[in-house]
This record gives C-alpha cells, sequence and structure tokens, in this order.
C-alpha cells in the first residue's frame, strides 16, 4: 500500500502519476467510483470523500478499510487532509473528519510509503525517497 | 519539554503517550482538560482512559487554572489537550475573557507545571488550516489557541506534528 496526502489542489495526483508511473484511467475517483471497484483498482484518489461515501450508508469504514487491505495491498491511496481545523459542530462533518483521520492512520501504517505534497512537491515523511 | 500537535484523528494522543512511556519508571500523570459534558466527550475520555490502563497514570482533571495544579511527585508529566483549556479558559458563564489575559494566564500556568517535573509532553490541536470564516467568537478562539501554541513552541525543547501516526519534527 502507499498513501498520498495533502491540502486540497496540492497537485498530489499528478505525483502519484509521476512517482508510480499511473495513467489517469488507472485512478479511480472516490468521490464518484463504485465502491466495489476500489477493491482491484491500481489508485484511488480522493479516498477522503470515499470515506464519506461509505459513512452515508452508513457501513463501516473500518470494516472496508480491512477489507481494502486484504482484497487490494498494493493499492495506492490519495487523500486530503481534513483534519486542520475547527471541530464541526455537526455530529456527521464531524465524525467524518475523525474516521478519516482514524483510516488514515490504519493506512499510514500499513504502507510503505507516506507522501506529502505541498504545492506539487512531494514530501516522504515515512519510508526511502522513491525519486 | 515537547510539544505534540496534529489534526483530528491523527494519533497525536497515541504518540504523546509513547513519548511518556519511553521516559522510563517513574511517577506519571495525565492531566485532563476535556470537561465531560455528553455522551461523546464520555466516549473520549474513556477511548483515552483505556489507551492509558495499565500504564500507571495518575489523572487529573483541569478543564481550567492549570496554574493552581501541584502534583506530589516529580515525573513525568501528560497534558491533553490545549485546545480544551483554552476554550474553557476563554469562554466563561458571562460571556468572553479578555484573549491576551488567556494566553497569559495559560502560559504561567504551563511554566508552573513545568518548574515542577522532569518531562512534560503538551498535546495541542491543529485547527488552523481550514480556511473559513467563523463568527467572531471563534475566530478569537483560534488566535488565542495559534498565540499560546507560539508560546509553547518557544519554551519546549521539541516540537512535533504526528501525521497519520508519522511524527514529522517541527522543532528540535
Amino acid at each position: 500500500m502507499e498513501l498520498i496526502i495533502g491540502g486540497a489542489y496540492q497537485g498530489k495526483k499528478n505525483t502519484a502519476q509521476k512517482l508510480f508511473g499511473l495513467r489517469n484511467t488507472d485512478i479511480l475517483d472516490g468521490e464518484n467510483c463504485k465502491i466495489e471497484d476500489v477493491f482491484s483498482c491500481r489508485a484511488v484518489s480522493e479516498f477522503h470523500m470515499l470515506i464519506r461515501r461509505i459513512m452515508e450508508q452508513q457501513e463501516s469504514p473500518e470494516d472496508f478499510f480491512e477489507h481494502l487491505k486484504t482484497e487490494n495491498p498494493g493499492v495506492i491511496l490519495i487523500s486530503n487532509e481534513i483534519g486542520y481545523g475547527i471541530v464541526p459542530l455537526e455530529r456527521f462533518e464531524r465524525d467524518w473528519r475523525e474516521k478519516t483521520g482514524r483510516i488514515c492512520c490504519l493506512a499510514a501504517q500499513e504502507s510503505d510509503h507516506v507522501i506529502r505534497v505541498l504545492a506539487g512537491n512531494p514530501v516522504c515523511i515515512k519510508g526511502e525517497q522513491i525519486w | 519539554m515537547i510539544v505534540v500537535t496534529g489534526g483530528s484523528g491523527s494519533g497525536k494522543s497515541a504518540y504523546a503517550e509513547k513519548q511518556i512511556l519511553q521516559f522510563g519508571e517513574m511517577p506519571r500523570y495525565y492531566i485532563a482538560t476535556m470537561e465531560n459534558r455528553d455522551a461523546e466527550s464520555q466516549k473520549r475520555v474513556d477511548r483515552h482512559r483505556a489507551m492509558r490502563a495499565d500504564k500507571k497514570f495518575v489523572t487529573v482533571e483541569c478543564p481550567y487554572d492549570l496554574q493552581e495544579i501541584q502534583l506530589e511527585k516529580t515525573g513525568a508529566v501528560l497534558l491533553e489537550c490545549m485546545s480544551n483549556l483554552v476554550a474553557n479558559e476563554l469562554f466563561v458563564k458571562d460571556g468572553m475573557v479578555h484573549m491576551e489575559q488567556t494566553v497569559e494566564k495559560i502560559v504561567q500556568g504551563i511554566q508552573r507545571l513545568k518548574a515542577q517535573c522532569r518531562h512534560l509532553v503538551v498535546v495541542t490541536n491543529e485547527v488552523f488550516s481550514d480556511g473559513l470564516q467563523y463568527d467572531e467568537w471563534t475566530g478569537e478562539y483560534i488566535r488565542c489557541l495559534g498565540m499560546v501554541n507560539q508560546h509553547l513552541s518557544e519554551l519546549a525543547d521539541q516540537v512535533v506534528e504526528v501525521v497519520y501516526t508519522i511524527p514529522v519534527m517541527q522543532k528540535g
């Protein structure tokens, strides 16, 4: 597994393509792909939105992640870091933010590399630098 | 002194606790700043208590007035979380305390606490980057926590940002 994180619009997807030799079509969009396709894809972007959709369906993101880990251990996950603001008053928004963090913690533990992208610059915060 | 910061759900509590354990056998204190108001915060308290079980922490509840704390023994102290302490100090029954006053009070509290222990680990929170416009009160709160964090960082030997369980050194 690989994890690529950062703020919105930092060039995370581009970075993933460059570093892992992905084509555009290799990357599913977590915001509107079929959830079951994630278990066999090379990469998924907007992973934080995928978590949100799973929660909206009242399914457990932890169970989903366990399943993903087993079915698609080499998957490349691309997620926004969404935990850097004031905790929202609304329950679902608050839970989503927290859960996305927890699932990304699990993903970071599973990943060979965790790469943080800022203004298009990748910084390897876990694993050997691969560029 | 170590300051541990990070976003929500980043694993900063677990990291901070690990640091305390690495200091070895000595008295351990956990200073809890969250006021227990509802089922959700109870759940959070329970989760953190479970994480500390068997690690011989003495829990000291301290939602405000940090400067009043008097520890019996010299040891390792984990204070969690600055974001709650700032909110509790800033927002009182009749309104809002002056921000500068709150910053000063908290910084003095930390200095007093630091003088009483061998190791101090303070957990705080990154709440500064959602770019949203908030009401005046929340805006003051964000400013206040930002100021407190800057002071903490100055006092600390090490500042660590925990990013999804991975420590990223910001100072030291």
